[in-house]
């Protein structure tokens, strides 16, 4: 980022380049289907652009960039709220979109083999697990999942306390458990 | 724990591009109950729902009461101190209640393991870099101080919501020639970015003629119609009815090309209404013209300033997008030899010969085989343009392995293998064959008879796999089709297939049906020409 700031254009494609598919990742399991995570990965990269002369390497790069990402899904989600668009998840479509071939598909899938079928349901209750924790939750689970980001780091990036992420995580956790409670042992 | 400083603050929360978070939350959630509305299954653990709670950086388990619960997570995290890490390992040596309700909170966190990790285009890298140069483009040389351009971005804002259409059109009924030039111009203006970028009708003549553009008509992708595949109605009535309906932002870009295209000297406006007649009377022009304007966006910025330099020079421009295309199609060949665990990425970097060029080839190594070999051939006729070259080579490969007696050293009895193929004779008299100086440089580049040997081995199976992929991506399956490829794919091909980014499955679905109408143009699938890769590439 120093790079950028120094006017080197070929850092910024390296920028997007590492982190774009940890951004993309992140936002299409908060705000669900790929095209709108890329569309926001895209704003975010050029914030960061905007925001270059403004960086103060006081803290980690990436922490800096997915406070800019946790602010810009919370707006998003809470357009595509007030929209009340439906949100079509890669899982969920194809490109033609047509419902029937995918029941279609969805029959098929009993015709599997089962080991499959499991981890397709499975995908499917992770999601919706997912899916069932709130916007916060949702956020520091995956910036802890996925980017292995400490809990003061995701207090950096959300605005809040470790002590506050703790919190949010254990609850989310929980919730997790609740939901997943049919493929955990006990 | 000691909370580290922030960092400075982005600008994430704002709508306005300019805006520099100020330092608060700002449009972040706020907090709210729903944080705590988990009833946990025991009542012993029963929290209080405050957030800051035991906020003061000192952590204790000792009584294993309210904060029980979330040290557990922390400690599964290896967030904890050292002292309740100690407590808590000491309580789960004791309690087996404890050990399994961590045992599931691991478990449930491998879980989320199993979600689906979205592939990336490579396009996205290219586009994003691509919107931030016209970013740049659109800013001003000096930007002025921030309160200067916030007071702007205020005003402008007011000025916007306030003058709504009328605004926008008060000066064209104040100046009525600036009005009919407006109506009478509104094609031209409405896509004069699209025709600034494209140049003239003799360029797009002559990129029609390459029979490169568009690259695929089949639209499964959520693109919109380009502005030059639209009908910009005619006569002045529709057309301020059309004036009326347009967005805000067709507006400005509207307000922006007037202003540009008021700065074209005579000739260059007589051209810009010469292209527009020409695309607008032909919908296959307007369709390679809009493919173009599409492509050229997806180019990196230096490879579109380079394509545009050269907007004055029709064949080099055209010599050089061809240039563009073949290197997007070998990086597409690439991913998607990458993408089959049988193709691996052995078929190496280099050009490939045009269709004529491997016709010529093949024609040339079939003239070469032994006469019981061509008899061989004839029996297996007809058969599909790359199966045939498949067929030739492993009758070439084996006259070669016949001629050159049992090999040693890679395989075993007649194994061949280890047989050089095109030896030195037939690889002269394939370099004859081919027509593209550009190719024939490459092959001399060689440094010995053996690299010579591979290299033109290569270049023929990287030319066939190609061509191969580009039948299959030209291939114009109907929506229907493409439904019925879709609701066959099962198992890995379906798995695969979902991970996949929008773009690459509407490739992929034209691949499959490809495939399924074309079930012989490579001989047993993929499984032969896998076979040729091997015996060639030493």
């Amino acid at each position: 980022m120093l790079r950028v700031q120094d006017g080197d254009e070929a850092a910024f494609g390296e920028l997007v380049e590492a982190y774009r598919d940890r951004l993309i990742n992140i936002f299409s399991h908060l705000v669900g289907g790929q095209d709108a995570a890329e569309d926001l990965a895209q704003e975010v990269f050029l914030r960061v652009y905007r925001a270059r002369e403004t960086y103060r390497p006081t803290a980690k790069f990436s922490t800096w960039m997915f406070r800019i990402a946790n602010n810009l899904a919370h707006n998003a989600r809470r357009t595509l709220s007030r929209r009340k668009e439906v949100v079509i998840t890669p899982d969920d479509s194809g490109p033609l979109g047509p419902r029937p071939a995918e029941q279609l598909l969805a029959d098929q899938s009993a015709l599997l083999p089962s080991r499959q079928f499991v981890t397709r349901e499975m995908r499917e209750q992770v999601r919706d697990a997912i899916e069932s924790l709130n916007e916060r939750q949702r956020m520091a689970v995956l910036l802890h999942k996925f980017e292995g980001m400490s809990y003061a780091d995701i207090g950096l990036a959300m605005d809040l306390t470790p002590q506050a992420v703790k919190s949010l995580l254990s609850r989310a956790r929980e919730r997790l458990k609740l939901h997943l409670k049919k493929y955990v042992t006990r | 724990m000691t909370p580290s400083p922030h960092p400075p603050h982005p600008p994430g929360n704002d709508d306005s591009p300019e805006k520099v978070d100020p330092g608060h939350l700002g449009d972040a959630a706020p907090l709210d109950d729903s944080d705590f509305e988990i009833a946990l299954p025991d009542a012993s653990f029963a929290e209080t729902n405050s957030l800051d709670e035991g906020s003061s950086g000192e952590e204790t388990t000792a009584e294993f009461g309210p904060e029980w619960k979330r040290n557990m997570v922390a400690y599964l995290d290896g967030e904890l101190s050292e002292r309740d890490m100690q407590d808590l390992d000491d309580l789960l040596v004791s309690d087996s209640d404890a050990r399994s309700d961590a045992e599931q909170l691991r478990q449930t966190w491998d879980l989320l393991d199993v979600l689906p990790r979205p592939m990336v285009a490579d396009e996205f890298s290219a586009q994003t870099l691509a919107t931030i140069q016209a970013v740049k483009d659109d800013a001003p040389p000096e930007p002025s101080p921030w309160r200067q351009r916030g007071l702007l971005a205020i005003v402008w804002l007011l000025l916007l919501s306030a003058s709504g259409v009328a605004g926008v059109w008060l000066s064209d009924y104040l100046n009525p020639d600036s009005t009919t030039e407006l109506m009478a111009n509104l094609p031209v203006l409405e896509r004069l970015d699209q025709y600034q970028s494209i140049g003239d009708l003799t360029f797009v003549e002559s990129l029609a003629e390459t029979g490169r553009f568009p690259r695929s008509n089949v639209r499964i992708d959520d693109q919109t119609v380009s502005i030059l595949e639209q009908d910009i109605p005619d006569g002045d009535p529709l057309r301020w009815a059309y004036l009326e309906d347009l967005t805000e932002d067709g507006r400005n870009r509207l307000r922006k090309n007037r202003s540009a295209y008021q700065d074209l000297d005579p000739a260059e406006k007589a051209e810009m209404k010469r292209l527009d007649r020409r695309l607008s009377s032909s919908r296959e022009l307007a369709a390679v013209a809009a493919d173009f304007y599409e492509w050229l966006k997806s180019l990196r910025p230096w490879q579109r300033a380079e394509v545009q330099d050269l907007v004055a020079n029709t064949p080099r421009r055209i010599q050089l997008i061809e240039k563009l295309l073949d290197e997007e199609e070998q990086r597409l060949l690439a991913q998607a030899a990458s993408n089959r665990n049988d193709w691996g990425s052995r078929l190496g970097r280099g050009p490939t010969l045009s269709r004529d060029g491997l016709d010529r080839v093949i024609r040339e190594i079939e003239k070469r085989l032994a006469e019981t070999q061509q008899q061989e051939l004839a029996k297996q006729r007809p058969l599909p343009r790359i199966s045939h070259a498949v067929v030739v080579l492993e009758l070439s490969i084996n006259l070669a392995a016949m001629r050159s007696g049992p090999i040693g050293r890679q395989g075993t009895g007649n194994r061949p293998q280890g047989v050089r193929w095109p030896g030195l004779l037939l690889s002269r008299a394939i370099h004859n064959q081919i027509p593209d100086q550009r190719v024939r440089t490459f092959l001399e580049s060689a440094e010995n008879a053996r690299q010579t040997s591979e290299q033109t081995g290569m270049l023929i199976l990287r030319s066939m796999a190609q061509q191969f992929l580009q039948d299959a991506y030209r291939d114009q399956p109907s929506e229907e089709e493409l439904t019925k490829v879709l609701a066959g794919l099962k198992g890995k091909q379906h798995f695969e297939f979902i991970r996949m980014p929008p773009r690459e499955q509407s490739r992929r679905l034209r691949e499959f049906h490809y495939q399924q109408t074309h079930p012989n143009a490579l001989p047993d699938g993929i499984t032969r020409f896998n076979e040729l890769v091997k015996r060639v590439r030493l």
